[in-house]
């Protein structure tokens, strides 16, 4: 606290919170809604688990097609790129958590918005240097592939559109998740500007926090089946 | 509370685990380099067909455990915490374990299922009308006209895999 007088110094958000009418106590409600996000976490999984399956049975059918169209269609520099990206906000919002809990609020702050830009930079870079030029290209999914291939070099092939079709679902329902992992960020870095966020009460930073972790493990799968096999 | 007068590093009022700035930068750095591994072994090293896969998801599953146990603390949390995530688990690896079964055994009973055959698609129809797109294009700026690959195509979509 920056003052010691005691007409004006008010404790912050963080100090007095107390916890809702039906947990014994503030730890019991901190437990309690990390495990409900665990639970949550393990839909998301099942969730991403319902594509990867769709991808294996795709790849079972069309196995060297599927290395060809992933090295013609898809840079792995890109992808290696957004996995780093992906890897330091991980990083970073594991350190948010520790700063919530050693009441550094500066570094809190800093922490949660690096982690945002990086969310962002993730998503930029998949919409502005992958999805748009494949946009452009007519590499799209299915029924509307329109991609002809360039004359002399690659011709399409007929499985072309089905591993875009896997690509296009997969990624984009997990920048779905980055957008929503950002703007939850967001939210959190203007709730420890009010000083919602201490040593005795982080919930949120923390839950928010194993979201993102799961979006950067599904990236962390999706990325080796997409870009690299 | 003055945060530079903590005399236990590792406690807090709560009495949760406080993670230390090293133990997560090497955790960071050991992902980062697992990544760069599985870019170099995926693209300059050539282990067959399902190698490269296979050596790729099981340095994803070591970076995974890595994450699940230090990033998002499970190594220091409840247990229960661990066994809804590994009941998840189980669950997924049933999921995709029991469909490869039964596609790796496609042709047991019955040899002509043993491969897939790709019904006749609009894909194809696509990919023809795009290629003869790009040709009349092309001739149309005074190239040296149309090739006669997109009958290929036609051909290709009986092709067994």
């Amino acid at each position: 606290m920056t003052t010691a007088s005691p007409t004006s110094s008010k404790l912050p958000y963080h100090e007095t919170y107390k916890h809702q009418e039906h947990w014994r106590n503030n730890e019991d409600e901190f437990e309690g809604a990390k495990l409900g996000v665990w639970l949550f976490l393990t839909t998301e999984i099942l969730l991403f688990s319902g594509m990867f399956c769709g991808y294996a049975i795709l790849r079972f059918f069309y196995l060297d097609d599927f290395t060809h169209a992933s090295s013609h269609y898809l840079n792995w520099k890109i992808g290696a790129l957004n996995t780093g990206v992906l890897l330091i906000s991980s990083f970073t919002v594991a350190m948010s958590v520790r700063a919530s809990q050693l009441n550094k609020q500066g570094q809190l702050m800093i922490n949660l918005l690096i982690s945002a830009i990086c969310g962002v930079i993730f998503l930029v870079v998949k919409l502005g240097w992958e999805y748009g030029p494949k946009i452009a290209a007519g590499e799209l999914p299915g029924a509307n592939f329109t991609y002809a291939g360039h004359v002399g070099e690659y011709v399409p092939t007929t499985s072309d559109p089905v591993f875009l079709a896997i690509y296009w679902v997969a990624t984009a329902i997990h920048g779905f998740h980055v957008l929503i992992g950002v703007v939850l960020l967001l939210w959190l870095a203007w709730r420890a500007g009010k000083r919602h966020f201490g040593p005795k009460h982080y919930t949120a930073v923390e839950n928010v926090g194993l979201y993102w972790h799961l979006v950067d493990l599904v990236w962390i799968f999706l990325f080796p089946l997409l870009y690299l096999v | 509370m003055n945060a530079t007068a903590h005399t236990q590093p590792h406690e807090d009022p709560t009495h949760h685990h406080i993670a230390s700035f090293r133990s997560l930068f090497v955790i960071l750095v050991i992902l980062l380099i697992m990544t760069a591994l599985t870019v170099y072994t995926a693209k300059f090293v050539d282990l067959g067909e399902m190698g490269n896969l296979i050596l790729a998801m099981f340095i994803a599953c070591f970076k995974a455990i890595l994450v699940c146990a230090i990033f998002m603390h499970l190594l220091h949390d409840k247990f229960l915490n661990t066994v809804a995530l590994a009941v998840c688990l189980v669950l997924v690896v049933t999921f995709i374990g029991f469909t490869m079964i039964d596609m790796a055994s496609r042709g047991a009973l019955d040899p002509t299922r043993e491969h897939f055959i790709a019904p006749p698609s609009m894909s194809e129809a696509n990919i023809n009308a795009a290629i003869e797109k790009r040709d009349a294009e092309h001739a149309a700026e005074g190239g040296h006209g149309a090739d006669a690959d997109h009958g290929d195509d036609a051909e290709h979509a009986d092709d067994i895999h």
